[in-house]
């Protein structure tokens, strides 16, 4: 296991730190000694043995850390929130290193975070987990486009949420009534009936023209609240009748201005029912 | 800033205080005594010579450090392993049972003392059912003995010393205790490899403290004493009160003084020379 806050033994060098609990399963000596020197060189830092921990980086312990975890080859690795106290930068350099170490040796690991780029940075399967429940698991790219519930959806990402109501189905679609609009949607692996939520990604919706049709996209009227540009998106708020929508627009050289009347549109594909 | 200006006058009286009355007392060692609390206008090494002649006051010397000694390291046993216990109950738990000790040490001395002295006076119902049980023999008295005042000592050591162990073992993280069972260890190889080298330094100091201020105990080996048990303490109050011989009070004074000084500086030394560490977890 891996700590949050490291848990290396301040009393211990480096090296006994990493040989702690190959010593408790009572390795010999030797024996130890040459598998702390090659997790050393595991871990990139091979001249620290002789230090204290607070001798060394937060980085640094961290990795230390994970090499006193894997020192007797666990079956399974838990690490909990590993990089949670490591500045931004480092963290990122952390995850390179913790995804390349972790797949050459192969270890299944459960490792717990917030950051959900991390996650799906790390995983081949991720559980989010809600009030100590397992809400979905799944690779990253099936909880991303296909959560299974509102608390998913909001978790992982940016999303619209919009309630409406179910009233039907039309082939693969669902068809739900929100206001004064009629949706599609993708048909929900659940049974729904009457209220619920539609949800849409930012990144998925268009900004056209009001009254441009477009038979097979979902489309909403609505009216442009504030604008935000960020470099490569511009961050649009839209109102509508039922809910605000955020928008990751492609910013354009010739911006809408702000309480322009304006649709958004998008495919009924990307559009989730939720309950 | 200005506002530390402040304490310069606490720190000056305290100082004077200090060091002043000290320092007049411990003048007087190199004064012979007179009698009726006169002291000789020259200075002497009479009142050091008299301590190594007379065989009762080495006695009451040795005596001093071997009951403050033993008291100390029997508190150290019992509440070691206590306070551990203590800062890994739940918080509310805890707090609730060290707010008891602490409680407990605010009862001032005397009351302590003759609290025991009622609950083991000669004639009390305790001691009738230990010597109707056959734990102590007929004419053991509790009040007077060694025993009795080593009791008292433990009394009043057992409340300080856990409060000093308690934040000593609570400084300890809980982490590296999961840390060294996740890693094969078990509970008692926990407790040696983990919580013993890190309370180490914590405990060296803390029974220190304990040991200063058990050589200095006075109202405990008074009352429990009944004027047996010539601790040094009760010696000097003695050679003072008795005998208005202030001249050999200051000297036993000064030489339990330097020795407990000594005492402390020879462990420290040991200490850090054991625990190459100590640096670190302080």
């Amino acid at each position: 296991m891996v700590f949050q806050d490291y848990a290396l033994f301040p009393h211990l060098t480096i090296s006994e730190n990493i040989g702690f609990g190959l010593k408790e399963h009572r390795y010999a000596r030797a024996a130890i000694d040459s598998r702390v020197a090659e997790l050393l060189e595991l871990i990139k830092l091979p001249h620290i043995g002789k230090r204290l921990p607070v001798e060394i980086s937060g980085g640094q312990q961290q990795r230390v850390a994970f090499a006193r975890a894997i020192a007797h080859t666990p079956q399974i690795l838990l690490m909990d929130e590993p990089l949670g106290a490591l500045d931004l930068k480092l963290r990122e350099a952390m995850q390179l290193e913790l995804r390349e170490l972790q797949r050459a040796l192969g270890i299944t690991t459960v490792y717990v975070t917030h950051d959900q780029s991390e996650a799906m940075y790390l995983s081949d399967r991720i559980a989010v987990i809600n009030n100590g429940q397992i809400e979905q698991v799944g690779t990253g790219r099936e909880i991303y486009d296909r959560p299974t519930s509102r608390f998913v959806a909001e978790f992982v990402g940016q999303i619209n949420v919009i309630p409406a109501d179910l009233v039907g189905e039309d082939g693969d679609y669902s068809v739900v009534k929100c206001e004064n609009a009629t949706l599609r949607a993708v048909k929900p692996r659940k049974q729904l009936q009457g209220e619920a939520y539609v949800a849409v990604r930012p990144h998925t919706i268009d900004i056209v023209q009001r009254d441009t049709q477009a038979a097979a996209k979902n489309s909403l009227d609505g009216r442009i609240l504030s604008q935000v540009f960020n470099g490569n998106v511009l961050h649009v708020q839209v109102e509508t009748a039922s809910a605000i929508i955020s928008v990751e627009a492609r910013p354009s050289a010739d911006p809408l201005p702000d309480g322009a009347p304006v649709t958004l549109q998008w495919k009924p594909s990307d559009t989730l029912v939720l309950d | 800033m200005r506002w530390g200006l402040l304490v310069i006058s606490p720190l000056l009286l305290t100082t004077i205080l200090l060091s002043g009355s000290l320092f007049i007392f411990l003048s007087s060692s190199f004064h012979e005594d007179l009698g009726l609390g006169l002291l000789k206008e020259e200075y002497s090494l009479y009142n050091f010579r008299q301590i190594l002649v007379y065989p009762s006051y080495l006695e009451s010397f040795f005596l001093t450090l071997r009951l403050s000694l033993y008291v100390c390291i029997f508190t150290l046993i019992i509440t070691w392993p206590l306070s551990y216990i203590l800062s890994r109950l739940p918080p509310k738990l805890s707090m609730l049972f060290v707010g008891l000790i602490l409680a407990s040490t605010f009862i001032s001395l005397p009351i302590k003392a003759l609290g025991l002295i009622i609950l083991f006076g000669t004639d009390s119902f305790a001691l009738d059912v230990l010597r109707s049980l056959g734990l102590v023999d007929q004419d053991f008295r509790f009040v007077g003995s060694l025993f009795g005042v080593g009791v008292g000592y433990t009394h009043l050591a057992i409340g300080l010393m856990v409060m000093m162990m308690f934040s000593v073992m609570q400084a300890i993280p809980k982490s590296l205790e999961d840390a060294a069972r996740i890693h094969g260890a078990s509970w008692g190889r926990t407790i040696w490899r983990v919580i013993v080298p890190l309370s180490l330094p914590g405990t060296i100091s803390a029974s220190l403290m304990l040991f200063n201020l058990l050589t200095g105990a006075f109202v405990s080996a008074t009352l429990l004493g009944g004027g047996k048990i010539l601790t040094l303490p009760v010696l000097i109050q003695q050679s003072i009160i008795l005998f208005n011989e202030y001249g050999i009070a200051a000297a036993l004074a000064a030489v339990l003084l330097v020795t407990v000084f000594a005492l402390n500086l020879l462990s420290v030394f040991a200490a850090s020379r054991l625990t190459p560490t100590t640096k670190v977890i302080a």
